[in-house]
């Protein structure tokens, strides 16, 4: 227990962020129970954060914004799946959905891609409509691109491509393979992006009514992806309705 | 399809920077909401402010960078927890850039620390887009330095060791050879001259 002058002294040290360890503690449980004290730490921070102003301003590259933001949207794309209501979403989807892609494959997550598509498959198989399998076509940039997509009608499915390597090296910039369906009449329409395994195989579960749509496609996208494809697509196919 | 993508845009036209002419209500309605917007406009009034705090700090470049990329994320994502009644967005962001700055320092083997003093720091071309943007930052930066001036030597010294150079206070005493006591005493003296000076220069019109 201290008192408001010796944590007026703190909050002072710790506004410039030279406080010792020990008192930070000491500090923050005073500040706690304190509204005056945490009024005056408020006020020394404001003070601190007008040291800055005083330096000759510096601009960072024009880089770092397209970098924050691709970074934001991504987040802010990935906040939205996952308050979307669960019920909505079909279960393949969901665990697809855990996946912690952003930080690789780890081995539980692999199975679970595994485990996605094989169950999905399953799904196919004993659905009573007949599955369907759209083989994919390579383009020039991806020209050993191999792959298929395995769907039911009035549902979603799964994309497995082989044959692909990194997004960077078939187009400068690439950071992702990002997969639209494209309607018979409208723009393309974001759905997932290609995630690599383990065996270098790339997939992807595709959400949405996948037979309501004329085609699917990928295309290379920066980094966070994109809401309109750009012109480097590396495989296609046309859907059957 | 039931999801739909916010556009991640390209690079923005530096002429237009999109938050120099919105208000802070305007930014944390956005931010509140999670609209990428919002931050995109906070970036846009506070990243230079932002890097130059943390260049100041770490001088190195990409790590500075880092940093602020950091510290918007670090908002972004921390928005919903940002209350006004405890300092504006400018003092919220900078804290937060500052503890991250310092963390990056502290971590650094070796800790290669800077003590250059604040109008010796290094200039940089800028590109501020707007006259009264600079007219304005000119302003701001002169009314800081001459509160600056208002300190004793000592004081000065300790502000910049801990603001700047990210030292504590034991190290700080230790480097300047007086006891603890004295430098924690400096450091509240300090802040509390600064803040009457500041708060004095505003009253008069001058920031």
């Amino acid at each position: 227990v201290i008192s408001c002058q010796d944590a007026d002294i703190l909050a002072a040290a710790h506004s410039v962020g030279s406080i010792d360890a020990d008192d930070e503690t000491t500090l923050q449980l005073h500040l706690s129970t304190c509204a005056d004290c945490r009024r005056a730490a408020g006020e020394y921070l404001a003070t601190a954060a007008r040291l800055p102003l005083a330096l000759e301003p510096l601009q960072p590259s024009s880089d770092l914004r397209g970098r924050l933001m691709r970074a934001v949207y991504a987040e802010a794309e990935h906040a939205s799946r996952r308050s979307a209501p669960a019920r909505t979403a079909p279960w393949w989807q969901r665990m697809w959905d855990a996946i912690p892609r952003s930080r690789g494959f780890t081995v539980l997550a692999a199975a679970a891609v595994v485990v996605a598509i094989a169950a999905t498959s399953w799904s196919v198989i004993n659905s009573q409509d007949t599955p369907i399998a759209v083989p994919l076509a390579a383009t020039a940039l991806a020209p050993t691109a191999h792959g298929q997509l395995l769907y039911d009608r009035g549902s979603g499915g799964v994309l497995t491509v082989t044959g692909l390597s990194s997004p960077s090296t078939v187009a400068k910039g690439g950071g992702v393979y990002e997969v639209w369906l494209v309607p018979a009449d409208g723009a393309p329409v974001p759905a997932a992006y290609l995630s690599q395994q383990p065996d270098g195989t790339w997939s992807a579960a595709v959400n949405g009514n996948v037979s309501s749509y004329s085609a699917i496609a990928a295309t290379v996208e920066p980094a966070g992806g994109s809401r309109t494809p750009s012109a480097v697509r590396v495989f296609q196919a046309a859907l059957t309705n | 399809m039931e999801e739909s993508r916010e556009h991640v845009p390209e690079e923005s036209d530096p002429r237009t920077p999109a938050g120099m002419n919105v208000s802070d209500d305007r930014m944390l309605d956005l931010l509140s909401r999670a609209e990428p917007e919002g931050i995109e406009m906070l970036y846009d009034r506070y990243s230079g402010l932002a890097y130059t705090l943390a260049f100041r700090v770490l001088n190195d470049a990409g790590a500075a960078e880092d940093v602020v990329q950091e510290a918007f994320l670090s908002v972004w994502r921390r928005a919903s927890t940002y209350r006004s009644d405890r300092g504006s967005l400018r003092t919220w962001v900078c804290s937060i850039v500052h503890h991250r700055a310092l963390d990056r320092l502290r971590g650094r083997a070796g800790g290669a620390r800077r003590d250059v003093a604040l109008e010796h720091a290094p200039m940089a071309v800028t590109s501020v887009s707007d006259t009264w943007d600079k007219v304005a930052d000119v302003l701001a930066r002169e009314t800081v330095r001459r509160a600056l001036d208002q300190l004793s030597v000592e004081q000065r010294e300790t502000i910049e060791l801990a603001y700047f150079g990210g030292y504590s206070q034991t190290e700080i005493s230790d480097l300047m050879r007086v006891p603890l006591g004295t430098v924690k005493g400096r450091t509240r003296l300090a802040l509390r001259k600064l803040r009457g000076v500041l708060e004095f220069q505003v009253a008069e019109g001058s920031m």
